[in-house]
């Protein structure tokens, strides 16, 4: 028999969680960042983000394993790091969690301001983004989970018909030169901008909250690779339809490319049918990433109601986001973040692995 | 101590109150003296002001004894008293032990009729009686018979009128609480049907049955919508839908938690995967707990038709959900955010349609959209015979005149006609109502940010729907939280392949047959 109101969620729930956390990014300004540095081989870029990541994935995944079902990332931190340094790295991951959360809300509500509105203000844009998310996020994490599963399988089938509808104007040459700016600059940058995807190591936070160990191991595994095939895609996508130099200069291709899909000869204007999707796609993103930074703030001042913390964290998010003068502004704080993380991210499962491994020798 | 303050400043003795049928009835044993007997039956009939309460008096011959046959006026049958309960008494032959055990013998060997039971007491009397009992009072005995002589008047089964399928059964539950029960016991014959009675209403009691299949229905449901029922507290509940109501774990929600339904074979078919059925008297429904969104989105003909005709059907009733959504936020959010969604000839036409029409399309579409709805409700409140007029004001005033009086644009009209009619074809009529209402909340959000808007209270809508429980059961389940099931969702599998009942209703007996597809995870 399956208990049904447990509050955890199962594979697919989760699956679909990690997917609207990193698919989503096709469609912000991530790709503009990739392009600069990958160039036509932009593309391969988030697939050896996805498999450098991998490992330590694997890693965190070995030491979730060992534990019983309730342990989760903040746990296995204050058990092999200590009270203090567990805290402080907590602190760490929320700042990055929430950073994101500011950053990336401010660039979605300048998408939807330089690409759809431009006379609606971006703090209605981001106050009603955000509120909506706010909401979602205040049902809870099977709520999430739930809501991203009945929206996921229609984002994967659109967004197979998107690419359909622009398959005409593909052109595979524009690929070449199939390395870009050579082989080491691609996996440089692949690794450089890895913590694309480091929301993988991240819900790990969450790894109690899943039903089983099994189906948090599945989950993660195509949470990681999906969401990286998805990107890959994309990406080479952009290049084949607005060719490479051109590509660096537009400013979110996804938004771009929805203008010029086409269904038949009728429907030659649907972007607002994607631009709604994005959105659906978009608050459930950030109910994800309010839920997570209320959940590590509440663990960090030890405050257990941490749903209350939504409601400030969500203004917050909103003010903090109207902060910078500009998208450029925004974008390059982006960058900076994305680049300073990874490195966390990257090392902080491996740190894990080698400390339990050193108090295993210890104890031996 | 509350209770006895709170007597206190209301100025009672703390006697027990007076009035209400059942609360007066004190719990008396019987006397030995017929006519004593007989005065607290009167008394409490309040006798010569109340007509209800009929009495037939005799003489048994054969033990020389008088006695009393009491019953009220209206709820039994006085034909079967007649002719089984007097008539065998008047010739009946005693032997000479039967006047030591004189109750135990009428009932056992002398009365014909089938349900009879020895009552000890007036309470229990008096509840068989109002229940269509008739009672036998005898001298010199402190017990009494109730024979169930229950006679109340029935329609018969007749065609269901909200369910309506062209193919399948025809039959209909009735507002008789006994034949609903034949007609469910007629769909699911199994031994384990277990019909619970239990009793509603504190002044005029009503009784409610629990129907469940004790090898399939998950127990601690069973006991949680027990629990519910022993808790409605009211004086009288008069029907189903009532209880409806005090079952609600969100009464203000606009999303049910309770469906009712008037198929026997759909509440069979509940009953079989493991649903709580619920019957009352008066009511020509039945009760279904717990409910999934499914549950309202599917109709008994799904079923009966072949595959691919009862999954066409299903794809223009989820289409026909949207619609009725969101048919009108999008269109208003297409002409005021995004005109270049239009192609260019249909763009021009609309515009020139809209050209005279003096309103902004937020204002057109909300004043078409309320007098539909007044058109809807005026149609059912209306007598039948002027029934017609309705679509004659219907079709000519709204679709002919309003145009011509450039109040709206030709394409509005269509456009809200689609969503009614696409609001017509949602099969159950909570959810019917809700995105009825729903709707109006699309329409706020398209007008004040297009599509943007659509989307964030879309969203904000799921997950409020994905969220809700009913007995604690997600409104989604079986497909978000994905469980195994038969997949019976959106569309349905050949009927050999739905061997699985859905784990979401935690079934204690999960299969159905041998397993072949599905989806076992």
């Amino acid at each position: 028999m399956i208990q049904v109101s447990d509050g955890k969620i199962g594979t697919r729930e989760f699956f679909s969680i990690l997917y609207g956390m990193m698919a989503i990014r096709v469609t912000d300004s991530t790709p503009n960042l990739l392009h600069e540095t990958g160039l036509t081989a932009a593309w391969m870029m988030p697939l050896i983000s996805a498999a450098v990541l991998f490992v330590p994935l694997m890693m965190m995944l070995s030491l979730l394993k060992k534990g019983d079902t309730d342990t989760d990332l903040l746990q296995l931190l204050t058990e092999l790091t200590g009270s203090i340094l567990g805290r402080l790295i907590t602190f760490l991951i929320f700042a990055s969690v929430f950073s994101s959360t500011v950053l990336n809300g401010r660039s979605y509500g300048d998408i939807v301001t330089v690409m759809y509105y431009p006379d609606t203000a971006l703090l209605i844009v981001m106050t009603l983004l955000l509120g909506a998310a706010l909401y979602i996020s205040h049902r809870g994490l099977e709520a999430i989970g739930r809501t991203a599963l009945l929206v996921v399988p229609v984002f994967m089938v659109t967004s197979v018909i998107l690419v359909l509808g622009v398959a005409s104007q593909l052109n595979f040459l524009y690929l070449f030169p199939i390395a870009g700016a050579g082989g080491w600059e691609v996996i440089k940058g692949g690794v450089g901008y890895s913590s694309f995807f480091a929301d993988i190591i991240i819900v790990g936070v969450l790894a109690s909250r899943v039903r089983t160990f099994e189906a948090y191991r599945k989950a993660s595994i195509w949470g990681l690779w999906v969401p990286a095939f998805k990107m890959a895609l994309f990406l080479a996508v952009f290049v084949m339809i607005f060719d490479y130099p051109a590509v660096r200069n537009i400013a979110y291709p996804y938004h771009h490319l929805t203008r010029m899909a086409m269904i038949g000869s009728l429907a030659n204007h649907v972007e607002a049918f994607f631009l709604a999707l994005w959105f659906i796609g978009a608050a459930i993103h950030f109910a994800t990433y309010l839920y997570i930074s209320a959940y590590l703030l509440g663990k960090l001042i030890g405050y257990p109601p941490y749903q209350r913390l939504l409601l400030p964290l969500a203004g917050a998010a909103v003010v903090l986001g109207m902060m910078p003068e500009n998208h450029l502004q925004g974008d390059h704080l982006r960058k900076l973040l994305l680049q300073s993380t990874s490195v966390f991210f990257l090392l902080l499962p491996a740190l894990l692995w080698g400390l339990d491994r050193f108090r295993k020798k210890g104890k031996r | 101590m509350s209770d006895f303050l709170k007597r206190l400043f209301n100025g009672q003795s703390g006697q027990p109150e007076k009035g209400g049928a059942q609360g007066a009835v004190p719990k008396e044993a019987f006397s030995l003296v017929l006519d004593f007997n007989t005065k607290r039956f009167e008394d409490l009939f309040r006798y010569p002001l109340n007509s209800a309460l009929k009495r037939r008096e005799l003489r048994i011959p054969s033990v020389n004894r008088r006695a009393v046959v009491l019953f009220v006026d209206g709820t039994a049958d006085s034909d079967k008293i007649a002719e089984q309960v007097i008539k065998p008494l008047m010739e009946w032959k005693a032997g000479r032990e039967s006047a030591d055990h004189l109750v135990d013998e009428l009932k056992n060997n002398v009365l014909t009729i089938s349900g009879r039971e020895t009552v000890e007491d007036l309470n229990q009397a008096v509840a068989k009686l109002i229940d269509g009992s008739a009672v036998l009072l005898i001298d010199g005995e402190n017990q009494a018979i109730a024979v169930d002589s229950a006679g109340f008047e029935n329609r018969s089964v007749a065609e269901p009128t909200r369910e309506i399928v062209i193919k399948g059964p025809k039959s209909a539950f009735v507002e008789s609480s006994a034949i609903n029960h034949s007609l469910i016991r007629r769909q699911v014959k199994d031994h384990r049907l277990i019909s619970e009675t239990m009793t509603v209403g504190t002044q005029s009691p009503q009784n409610i049955s629990v129907l469940y299949l004790s090898h399939i229905a998950d127990p601690q449901l069973v006991e949680n919508v027990k629990d519910k029922i022993s808790q409605a507290d009211r004086d009288a509940i008069l029907t189903l839908f009532q209880m409806e109501e005090l079952l609600e774990e969100r009464p203000y929600s606009l999303f049910p938690s309770t469906m009712t339904t008037e198929r026997p074979d759909r509440a069979g078919s509940f009953l079989l995967e493991g649903h709580v059925v619920l019957l009352m008297d008066n009511s020509p429904d039945a009760l279904i707990a717990p409910i999934t969104f499914w549950s309202l989105y599917h109709t008994a003909e799904d079923q009966f038709l072949r595959w691919a005709y009862g999954n066409f059907a299903r794809l223009i009733r989820l289409f026909a959900l949207f619609f009725s959504l969101l048919m009108p936020a999008i269109y208003l959010a297409v002409v005021t955010f995004h005109p270049e969604m239009i192609p260019t000839d249909l763009l021009l036409a609309i515009a020139a349609s809209r050209e005279r029409v003096p309103f902004p399309t937020l204002l057109e579409l909300l004043l078409l959209e309320l007098t539909f709805e007044i058109l809807r409700e005026a149609g059912i409140r209306v007598p039948t015979p002027l029934g017609t007029t309705i679509g004659i004001v219907g079709a000519l005033i709204l679709g002919q005149a309003a145009v011509q009086a450039n109040l709206v644009s030709p394409l509005l009209v269509v456009v809200i006609a689609i969503t009614g009619l696409s609001s017509f074809a949602i099969p159950d009529v909570g959810l019917s109502v809700m995105t009825r209402i729903i709707r109006f909340t699309f329409v706020f959000a398209a007008y004040a940010m297009g599509f943007i808007g659509i989307a964030l209270v879309l969203a904000v809508l799921l997950a409020y729907a994905t969220s809700i429980k009913s007995f604690g059961v997600p409104f989604f389940a079986p497909l978000s939280p994905h469980m195994p099931s038969s997949r019976d969702l959106l569309f349905r599998p050949i009927i050999r392949k739905q061997w699985l009942r859905p784990l979401s209703m935690k079934p204690r007996d999960a299969i159905r047959s041998k397993p072949e597809g599905g989806d076992r995870q």
